[in-house]
């Protein structure tokens, strides 16, 4: 019988959190500073530890004169830290270079390191894959200047080999054009393979509104179960329910590349698919369009039905209401919608000229409460009309960005 | 205190003074009636939620004090599990750490930079220059800031 005292027997000792806690309060600030971890050890070393292990930790270090701070419990100064990197990439860094402490907290916290921006320093991004160990991750890609076409897809190839860990995806390419950079982004992402597939992902944002590439892209293998936010704008997505029937929230921003009833079956269908939806914004775009598609006047679309959507936002940045945001809502059917928002994009100081015909076809839900109407959709018979519902609790009436007014109607 | 229960005796609260405890309460008050936060919604830090650092007008306010005061309650946050409390000033002190540089963030706490020189030598060599993408970070968010007040002035 092999005896407990055996090395190949023996077992690590394993504490409470609350039995570590309390110790720590009791040495931390008493014990003098050790050195049991090396500092700036490399990233190589720590990639197989745990995520975030606070046991590893040295004591705080010094603290010129007494600070309110250093009574922090180490959780919680660690929550700062990836509260504050959520909107600032660059703060595991910086408080990194602050102490001794502080690096070594930093180093070993992986979450802290999740938030990749690509678009520049390579290599700082590289790290920070490695340092986040097993942590999932949030990839962001936002471009203001034009990128060549083998930048964008060197920064992919970056994170590519991670893409079982994207938590979220974010690629916004804005201000200018340069062809075909959706392919340079997305080409690996739409091959068909087990390593293509993204079983965390949630949350999914693809803008870049001046592409022209006709292209379809077909995502992930089409296999992402988790998803269920998706932003659009400028790229024709394949539909597949098992990519996007989760989703709870989506704001679409209508390609352009189809209009008139081609436009509005194509979203009719991607929104059957994606019935569970319980938050929709819809804009289309202004586009001009070489071939006219054939008359609405005869086109009788089948209802849409979406019975959790909760939140519809219905933007406009044309001069007036595009026929197709008219035709498309005039065919929602959403019995627990609450919120209904009417935006103006341009913030226009003249009502939109189709503003009646737009509540001669579109029926307001009897469960909404809260009702939003900025600028262009922001019309006297509206608001007569819309008083004169007895259902809403809210109505709110925008003008330009300072002035809202709001009206309590019960 | 649910698990308390109804009793005459004493809740101790060592940890917390009564300036802070008034703080705390005062916060509660406000609150009173709102939905708690999920279960997952938890300090863990593999959280799958992501987390934004925007506060509300009323909070801001009352979470406008003297540093003491602040990890004053946000230990007593901490201590009575008040998660919304926690967030709140965890948010406050994420604010006042972002945009700055180590030695700003040494200056605002305190803090000595106990890094010998051959080990701040050896940070700066990592593989990212530290202050040459400080620079050309803020150079990125600054344009990102003159193009969101152009859309908005637009």
């Amino acid at each position: 019988m092999p005896t407990t005292l055996r090395r190949r027997n023996r077992q690590e000792l394993t504490l409470r959190k609350s039995f570590v806690e309390a110790m720590r309060d009791k040495l931390a600030f008493h014990r003098p500073h050790t050195r049991s971890i090396s500092l700036l050890r490399p990233a190589a070393d720590t990639r197989n530890a745990p995520s975030c292990d606070l046991h590893y930790i040295t004591p705080p270090t010094f603290y010129s004169t007494p600070h309110s701070i250093r009574n922090l419990p180490v959780e919680v100064l660690l929550y700062v830290f990836i509260l504050g990197s959520e909107e600032d990439p660059l703060l595991p860094l910086t408080v990194s270079h602050v102490c001794r402490f502080w690096h070594v907290l930093a180093v070993h916290a992986a979450p802290l390191w999740r938030r990749i921006v690509l678009g520049s320093h390579y290599t700082v991004w590289q790290e920070s894959i490695c340092r986040a160990r097993a942590c999932t991750l949030d990839i962001e890609f936002t471009s203001h200047e034009p990128l060549a076409f083998y930048e964008v897809q060197r920064y992919m190839h970056l994170v590519m080999p991670h893409i079982r860990r994207w938590r979220s995806l974010r690629i916004v390419f804005t201000n200018y054009y340069q062809p075909f950079l959706w392919n340079a982004a997305l080409s690996e992402c739409c091959t068909r393979s087990n390593h293509t597939q993204v079983p965390e992902l949630e949350e999914l944002c693809l803008v870049y509104r001046h592409n022209d590439d006709t292209k379809e892209f077909c995502l992930f293998s089409g296999r992402a179960p988790r998803l269920r936010r998706l932003v659009v704008d400028g790229i024709r997505l394949t539909w597949l329910p098992s990519l996007f029937q989760n989703l709870t929230h989506l704001d679409y921003t209508h390609h352009g590349l189809t209009n008139g009833c081609y436009a509005i079956q194509e979203i009719s269908n991607l929104l059957r698919v994606s019935s569970r939806l319980k938050q929709l914004g819809i804009l289309f775009p202004y586009k001009q369009h070489r071939a006219r598609p054939p008359s609405l006047e005869d086109y009788c679309p089948s209802a849409l039905y979406l019975p959790m959507l909760e939140q519809l936002h219905l933007r406009v940045e044309t001069k007036s209401i595009p026929i197709e945001l008219l035709v498309l809502a005039s065919l929602l059917n959403t019995p627990g919608l609450v919120e209904l928002k009417m935006i103006d994009v341009g913030c226009q100081r003249q009502p939109f000229p189709n503003v009646n015909k737009f509540w001669k076809q579109y029926s307001i839900s009897p469960s909404v409460r809260v009702l939003y109407l900025q600028d262009g959709w922001n019309e006297k018979k509206t608001v007569v009309y819309v008083t004169g519902l007895g259902t809403l609790e809210w109505l709110v009436l925008g003008h330009g960005r300072s002035e809202t007014v709001r009206w309590f109607c019960k | 205190m649910k698990n308390v229960g109804e009793s005459d005796q004493p809740i101790p609260l060592p940890n917390v003074s009564s300036s802070v405890l008034k703080k705390v309460l005062e916060y509660c008050e406000h609150h009173r009636g709102e939905p708690l936060p999920a279960p997952d919604a938890d300090t863990s830090q593999d959280d799958t939620r992501k987390r934004t650092t925007d506060i509300s007008e009323w909070d801001q306010k009352f979470i406008t004090v003297d540093q003491e005061m602040l990890f004053e309650i946000i230990l007593a946050a901490n201590y009575l599990d008040i998660k919304s409390l926690l967030d709140v000033g965890c948010k406050t002190v994420a604010n006042m750490i972002k945009g700055k540089t180590p030695e700003e963030i040494r200056k605002l706490f305190n803090i000595v930079n106990d890094f010998t020189p051959e080990e701040e030598v050896r940070l700066l060599a990592l593989p990212h220059s530290y202050h040459q993408l400080i620079l050309s970070f803020w150079h990125h968010q600054a344009q990102i800031k003159k193009e969101n007040e152009w859309a908005e002035d637009r």
